[in-house]
């Protein structure tokens, strides 16, 4: 009775349930959709690249399709320019998105429209983002149009290949446009804390802007440029529709090259499709590992 | 399709081809000469054939913004609307192959096992249907896949009105030259061929 009394009177004391409890309880739901769909997805994966295919006649489970990646020149191909077209477009993206918060952080008044701006490419899918990249660089598209209108160009031809090229151009400014601004809102609110106070007192204790630069700004930000490099790597790294929309079909990306593989209506490809998405999925994994404990020794 | 009329053409005559299952003794000579025929072709083909489209929706984009000036298609009924739109130039004309031209009909089936077996049948009934087939080629410009000459005369009548334009050839002939789709094996052959001999060199 006493303990009944107990939890009425004392509602805003916290709950006497053991803080790891409630704590697991309160990631519950976040953890459910991660651990069901994407952890059932990979253990799916994995499954049916060593051969687990049920609805086929019982085979021997076998590391065959891992052994076919590197034989397969589709996949051989793909490996070089996911990765470049990943690296070039984090890179760019950070280097593009810290530049743009250090400069709407320096605005006036203006600063919370241009603050505000910068979330506008946030909620637009990135296949309407691709659309519009097609229209605007395609040898038919708007800039080859103005050039031929100003006579630079005689036609499409004659405009530099930008879409389907095969360095992924297309492709990367797709990915920047997007993930650019991404890096700026999350650099932004690194920024706010109370930064402009320790710049103040360093520049107050006779440092340089390059001083200022090195030993205040960069160990503020680079925790935050990290994490927000990581999640576009990774995406860009993952992603299917801009490579499919922008990119040749050979050489793909590896996620473009999962889904040819995937689509074969021979099913004994499954295998070498899922070995292939597995290793899109190690390669995301080991990337984001080896950059988090870059990002520690940064913080240090 | 564009490579199997092209494995067509590379064979002279058609009924080497058409009909028979798949032979390795006939495809391979045959299969090399087809590369050495696309290789040559490059220079002629979209971005000089260092790469090439990946769909035919987007084989139809570049067509309708002049990247390319000639394009192959299975519904070549579809090209009156998109004249009509204004997508594609009003100058555009469909024609046949000096080798033929692939064609086919479309199929509706059924799964053994299919819950529903009896719904499906009255969905196939009335996708067959001579009213619902007149407004497939009257408004999308795709063929009939029922043969109008045992339609009642009025209904014949109807679908021989239909006038797709001067971009369209008239059915008969469309399918003068008709060739028959190749055997699964080729198809599978001719497929992978490309890939490996001509995408991925």
């Amino acid at each position: 009775m006493s303990e009944l009394a107990v939890a009425q009177g004392t509602a805003t004391r916290p709950s006497r349930l053991p803080r790891g409890l409630r704590i697991a309880l309160l990631l519950a739901p976040a953890l459910t959709v991660v651990v069901v769909l994407f952890g059932g997805g990979l253990v799916q994966a994995v499954a049916q690249s060593v051969g687990y295919q049920p609805y086929l006649p019982a085979r021997d489970l076998s590391l065959d399709a891992y052994r076919a990646l590197w034989a397969d020149p589709a996949v051989r191909a793909s490996v070089g320019i996911t990765l470049r077209v990943a690296m070039v477009s984090t890179v760019a993206a950070a280097v593009l998105g810290v530049a743009a918060a250090l400069l709407v952080r320096s605005l006036g008044r203006a600063r919370p429209a241009f603050a505000a701006l910068l979330q506008v490419t946030l909620p637009l899918p990135h296949a309407v983002a691709a659309l519009a990249m097609i229209l605007l660089l395609s040898q038919s598209g708007a800039l080859s149009r103005v050039a031929a209108t100003f006579g630079w160009i005689e036609g499409p031809v004659d405009f530099p290949a930008l879409t389907q090229d095969a360095f992924g151009w297309g492709v990367i400014a797709s990915y920047v446009w997007k993930e650019a601004p991404f890096v700026a809102v999350v650099v932004l609110a690194a920024l706010s804390s109370g930064v402009a106070e320790l710049e103040d007192a360093a520049r107050a204790l006779g440092a340089t802007a390059w001083q200022r630069l090195r030993h205040v700004l960069a160990p503020v930000l680079a925790p935050a440029v990290a994490a927000a490099s990581v999640l576009v790597f990774a995406f860009t790294l993952g992603s299917y529709e801009v490579p499919f929309l922008l990119g040749r079909p050979f050489p793909a990306t590896l996620p473009v090259v999962a889904y040819q593989q995937f689509r074969d209506p021979d099913l004994a490809a499954r295998p070498l499709a899922m070995a292939i998405a597995v290793l899109t999925a190690l390669l995301v994994g080991a990337c984001a590992v080896a950059y988090l404990a870059l990002s520690e020794r940064l913080r240090r | 399709m564009v490579v199997r009329t092209f494995l067509y053409d590379t064979a002279g005559d058609p009924s080497a081809l058409a009909g028979s299952s798949f032979d390795d003794a006939t495809f391979t000579p045959l299969a090399d000469r087809l590369w050495a025929r696309l290789d040559a072709l490059e220079p002629a083909l979209w971005r000089g054939g260092e790469t090439y489209p990946t769909s035919q929706d987007a084989v139809e984009q570049l067509y309708a913004t002049g990247e390319i000036a000639a394009y192959l298609t299975y519904g070549p009924g579809t090209v009156a609307a998109r004249v009509t739109d204004g997508a594609f130039p009003a100058t555009t004309r469909t024609a046949v192959p000096s080798v033929g031209n692939i064609a086919n009909t479309s199929y509706l089936a059924i799964p053994a096992d299919a819950a529903d077996q009896a719904a499906a049948l009255v969905l196939a009934n009335l996708l067959q249907d001579p009213q619902t087939q007149l407004r497939f080629y009257a408004d999308g410009g795709i063929y009939p896949v029922i043969d109008t000459d045992r339609l009642p005369a009025q209904m014949r009548a109807e679908f021989d009105a239909v006038a797709l334009g001067p971009s369209v050839l008239p059915l008969d002939e469309l399918t003068a030259r008709v060739l028959p789709e190749l055997d699964n094996g080729y198809a599978t052959a001719v497929e992978d061929g490309w890939t490996a001999e001509v995408l991925q060199r």
